[in-house]
Formats: structure tokens, sequence, C-alpha cells
């Protein structure tokens, strides 16, 4: 029993350990180098992007193009907030939260119960909508310029600083999402991904579980938008557009969806990679190549991949029996029977 | 009365050309049982093509090119077939590789700025409505286009041994159907009508590789709202977006018109009555 306590308390910390173990040496070995920062910046608030569609596609099975989307609405707020009403950060923070949680709920009422693909499609064109929106809001949002100008937060007064607590707040997803995974609510998602019927006869509302975990995953982008805007001062239509939503999918794919910690590994991989490109025209070139290859030869991810491989290398030595997934690492689908037991009547 | 015709038409023409990106997704549809989503990638490299070499040239440059980007997603597709029994919504999502490559490709070789080439000049009038002769022939291709496909699809033995390939690949395969070559056949197929939608778009409302996405959001939106039935339900889908963004563009002021062709789509896909897929590619 305490063997299984402890396993479940790695699983859960785990991932949010690792997170600022590596978040801790990278800080340390680019101090204050410019550049370094705002790399590490970039991969921080496109990890909670991608950490949001982890969430909703990796537990929920709901492919939603549209978390920068998400993000936006939760930096214009919040940028409203300041630059029109004046108001404290914190409470910019708190709206920022608030309003993508409250317009993915209502997306979500309306479109969980759509086929996967029409569903995604859906979200791609609340994108759109979006965008449009943003560019024609008047003094508002700024038009097609946006707001520039934001006060920074205390949280984000410098480069170092908005880094860091960026970090932090991945941290603090991560721990959220991987508990989340392993309680009880995470059972029933699981469920309701290999048999809604069963689901629905357990007495599990599919579209109220779903709905409330997109909300949930539209309250972490748009925690990601507060944290771009208030670290940048500044936020305009194209700064979290249509295409930041689809690189977010391509990170979650590579990094592996299945995985509390794959939505973070496959955006610092591919950013850093992203990075060293010679020029920004042959990005797309990039990631589509890296999107169709990853699809191809490891349709479960970089982890999965990396897991696989350690339980190889732990099978090769003699006298040693493969242990169980390392941490960060989880099943996305569990055994029907074993989902049932667990989930409460 | 006279402007709402003039709209009501132009938007039936600007229909015609979504519709010939439309239809590449029924074609793909009817075969593979998924979509391919790079067709706006497709139409931009064939597009821009086009307007970089002129007419003479750049004509069958650009449905080369669009045939090549196709066959690089007919790989894709066998590959993923090969190995992972080519989930449909894992094929989507490898398109959208595809396509963003694509679009990657036409802003490296032609640049990011939007382009238009005169394809036909003059104008045809009808009972004092003018119409871009253009424009009149893209909605005559995209008929005769929609004849050929359906009759292909509907009564030759291609079109048997297409659905035999989607309704069950491996048992078609057994029974001797070249499964493999109807598939590539059918992405040559799309790649080169998507090639054809691209030219004619340069040459109306003009083309760049900020569009291509979009022409990917409405061709797909128009094959969804029509249930994915056939190219017949996708044209007049297709021409149905077309006179709604007309009529929007006509009507409102500021940046409304931007806004109703996707809202039309989402409200449209949110009723829910017309999802194509309900109980095909559900997970459950």
């Amino acid at each position: 029993m305490r063997q299984m306590d402890l396993l479940l308390c790695r699983r859960v910390y785990g991932p949010a350990l690792l997170v600022v173990v590596g978040a801790a040496v990278m800080m340390l070995l680019i101090g204050n180098n410019a550049s370094a920062l705002d790399s590490s910046l970039f991969i921080a608030t496109d990890a909670l992007l991608a950490l949001a569609l982890g969430v909703s596609y990796g537990q929920g099975g709901i492919l939603c193009m549209a978390q920068a989307t998400f993000a936006a609405v939760g930096g214009y707020c919040s940028a409203i907030v300041a630059s029109h009403a004046h108001l404290p950060a914190i409470v910019g923070l708190l709206i920022a939260i608030a309003a993508p949680a409250i317009l993915g709920l209502v997306v979500a009422t309306l479109t969980v119960r759509l086929s996967p693909l029409a569903l995604a499609f859906a979200t791609l064109t609340l994108g759109q909508i979006a965008q449009v929106v943003f560019e024609q809001g008047g003094n508002l949002t700024g038009g097609f310029v946006g707001l520039a100008g934001i006060s920074p937060t205390w949280f984000t007064w410098t480069p170092f600083r908005a880094q860091l607590w960026t970090w932090v707040a991945v941290a603090i997803v991560v721990l959220l999402v991987s508990r989340l995974k392993h309680s009880v609510q995470g059972t029933a998602y699981r469920l309701i991904q290999e048999d809604r019927v069963l689901a629905e006869s357990l007495g599990i509302s599919p579209i109220v579980r779903l709905s409330s975990l997109f909300a949930f995953a539209g309250g972490i982008a748009g925690l990601a938008g507060w944290l771009y805007t208030t670290s940048r001062f500044f936020i305009a239509p194209d700064s979290l557009a249509l295409d930041l939503s689809i690189d977010v999918v391509i990170f979650v794919v590579v990094g592996g969806v299945g995985y509390v910690l794959g939505p973070v590994v496959g955006t610092a991989v591919l950013v850093l990679i992203r990075d060293r490109l010679p020029s920004a025209e042959v990005e797309g070139m990039f990631y589509g190549g890296v999107l169709v290859l990853a699809l191809i030869f490891a349709p479960q991810g970089i982890l999965h991949e990396l897991s696989t491989l350690a339980e190889r290398l732990r099978a090769a030595v003699p006298g040693r029996q493969p242990s169980s997934p390392p941490a960060g690492t989880g099943e996305l689908s569990q055994s029907r029977s074993e989902a049932s037991k667990a989930v409460p009547r | 009365m006279h402007t709402f015709l003039q709209l009501l038409l132009e938007g039936i023409l600007s229909g015609a050309v979504i519709g010939l990106l439309a239809m590449p997704f029924n074609i793909a549809y009817a075969t593979t049982k998924s979509f391919d989503t790079a067709v706006g990638g497709y139409a931009v490299v064939s597009g821009m093509a086009v307007h970089e070499y002129g007419l003479g040239r750049g004509v069958p440059i650009g449905l080369a090119s669009g045939v090549l980007g196709s066959l690089i997603m007919a790989g894709t597709f066998l590959v993923l077939r090969k190995r992972h029994q080519a989930d449909p919504i894992i094929v989507v999502l490898a398109s959208f590789g595809v396509l963003f490559a694509l679009i990657s490709f036409a802003y490296w070789r032609y640049g990011g700025d939007e382009v238009y080439k005169q394809l036909l000049g003059g104008t045809v009038d009808i009972g004092g409505i003018r119409l871009v002769t253009t424009s009149v022939l893209g909605l005559g291709v995209a008929l005769v286009v929609l004849i050929a496909l359906w009759v292909l699809l509907r009564w030759s033995a291609l079109g048997r041994l297409m659905r035999a390939s989607a309704d069950d690949a491996h048992h078609a395969e057994i029974t001797g159907i070249p499964v493999t070559w109807v598939q590539v056949g059918a992405f040559i197929v799309s790649g080169l009508l998507a090639a054809v939608g691209g030219i004619f778009a340069v040459g109306t409302s003009g083309i760049g590789t900020d569009l291509g996405a979009s022409l990917t959001i409405q061709a797909f939106g128009a094959v969804i709202i029509a249930g994915a039935r056939g190219p017949g339900s996708s044209l007049v889908s297709a021409m149905v977006i077309g006179m709604v963004t007309a009529f929007a563009t006509g009507y409102s002021s500021g940046g409304l018109a931007d806004i109703v062709t996707p809202a039309f789509i989402f409200i449209v896909l949110a009723s829910g009555r017309l999802d194509f897929a309900k109980g095909n590619v559900r997970r459950a």
C-alpha cells in the first residue's frame, strides 16, 4: 500500500518537480543573456498554451485549435483592464483567466457533442472570428495596431522576473494537470474517451465533464495570454493568432499527447530548433516536416519513445525487471473495466 | 434589386472558385475516408507560380506544383496507412503539416505579398449586371468538373474501386483492387483540381501565403456544411458561402464581412445537424 502511495506521489508531483529543476538549471545557465531570456520566455508561454491543449486533447480527446485565441482573449482582457480601467494587475489576472474559461465553457457546450473533426474545425473558425473582433474593436482593442504601453506588473518588471514567474506558472499548471489526470475526474475522462455510452450509463455526463475540462484549458490559455501581455507590454491581433494555435498542436503531437510533460518537452525542443533556423521563411517547412515525420515515426511523441527506450535498457540489464513508467508519463488509455471500477456511481 | 442580383451572382461566382477547392476534399474522402486539408497549399503554390511566370509557363508550372504537393501528401498517407491504419484525425493532422510546408515554400520562393494576375480581360453583361469574364469561366470549369466527378464517382468502374478502397482497404486489396494506385490517383486529381482553383483565385480575388489556411478553412467548411455527401453538395455549399460573403461585403461596413463567413460556418457546425462524421470518426 505504501509503495502504491509512493508511486502515485511520484506520478503526481514528479512532472512538476522536473519542470522546477529544468527551469532552475536553464535560468542559471542563461543568466542575463537577453536573447536567451527571450527564448526562455517564449518557451514558457507557448508551453502553457501547449499544456492547455494537452489537457483538452490528451485527457478529453477534444482537439481544440483555438488555444491562441483563448490566450488572446485573456491578453486583451488584461490589457483593457490595465490601459482603460486602470485596475490593479491582480484584477487583470483574474479576468484574464475567467474570461477565456467562460468563453471555453460556452463554446464547449455548443460543440463537444460534435465529431472530433467537426469540433476541431469549429474551434478553428472561432479563431478567425476572434481575430476580426480584435481588429475591428476600435479604441477598446486598439484595432490593427493593438494596445501598447501596458504597465508592467510586479511579476514581469524585468525580463528575468517575467521568465521566472512564467516558469513558476508552468510548474503549477503541470502539477494541476498531473493531479487531475490521476484523480477520479481523470479516470472519468478516460472512460468517456473509451466508451461514451458506458460512461453515460454510469451517470457521467460527457457534455458537462468535457465542457468543464474545456473551460479549465481555456483558463490556462488565458493565464498564458496575461503573462504574454504583461511581459511584452503590448498585444495586437497578430500577437496570438491562428498560426500559433496550429503551432501548439504540433508541439503537443511531437512531445506526446498522452503525457503530462509531453507538451512542455515538445515546445522546448521545437522552439529551440526553430530559433536556430536560417530564416523565418522556412519556419513553416520545418514545422510541417516535423509534424509529418512525428506522426509517421513517433505518433505518441518524444516522451513515449524515450520511455520505451528506457524500458528496453532496463530489460536488457540482467536480473532487473522492467519498472513502472517514469515520472511525467502515464498511459492515455486504461482498460475499460479498470476505469469503470474507479468511477463513482 | 439590381445591387441584390449583382451581389448574388458575384457570390455564386466566387463560391465556384471555393467549390473547386472543396471538391478535392470529396475525392479524397471517397477514396480514403479522410480529408486532405493541404488543398489550400496546392492552390497557393499554383496561383503564385502563375503570377511569377505568366500564363504561358505559369499554368503548367502551377498545375505541376499542385500535383507535386499532392504526391507528397499521397506518400505521407500511404506511409501512415501502412504504419497506423490511417486514423482520419492523424491523416488530417499530417495534411496540416503538408499545408504548412507548402505555404512556407511559396513564401520562400515567391514572397509574402498577396498577388493578382489577369487571366482573361473584360466583363460579361447579363441584363445590366456586369461580371468578370474570368469568374464566369471559373463557374463553367467548376460545373464541368462537377459533372465529370459525378460520372466518375457514381457510374464508372473506377468510382466503385474508389469507394471499395475507402470502405475496407484490406479486403479491397485481397479482391485484387489496386488500392494504393487508386488512392494515389485520387490525391493527384485532388492536387490538380486545387491547382486549377488556385489559378482562378489568382485571376479573380488574388492569392497570397496568408490566404492558404483561409482557403482551406472556407473549402473545408463548404464540405462539412454539405455533410460530405458529394461534390455537388460541396459546390452548392461553397456558393452559399460565397453569397453570404458577397452580401455581407455589399450591405455592411467595416470588417463585418470578414466575420460573417466564419460565423456562418461556426453556427452551422454548432447546430450539429450537419455533422458528417458522427458515428464515423468519433473515438468512442
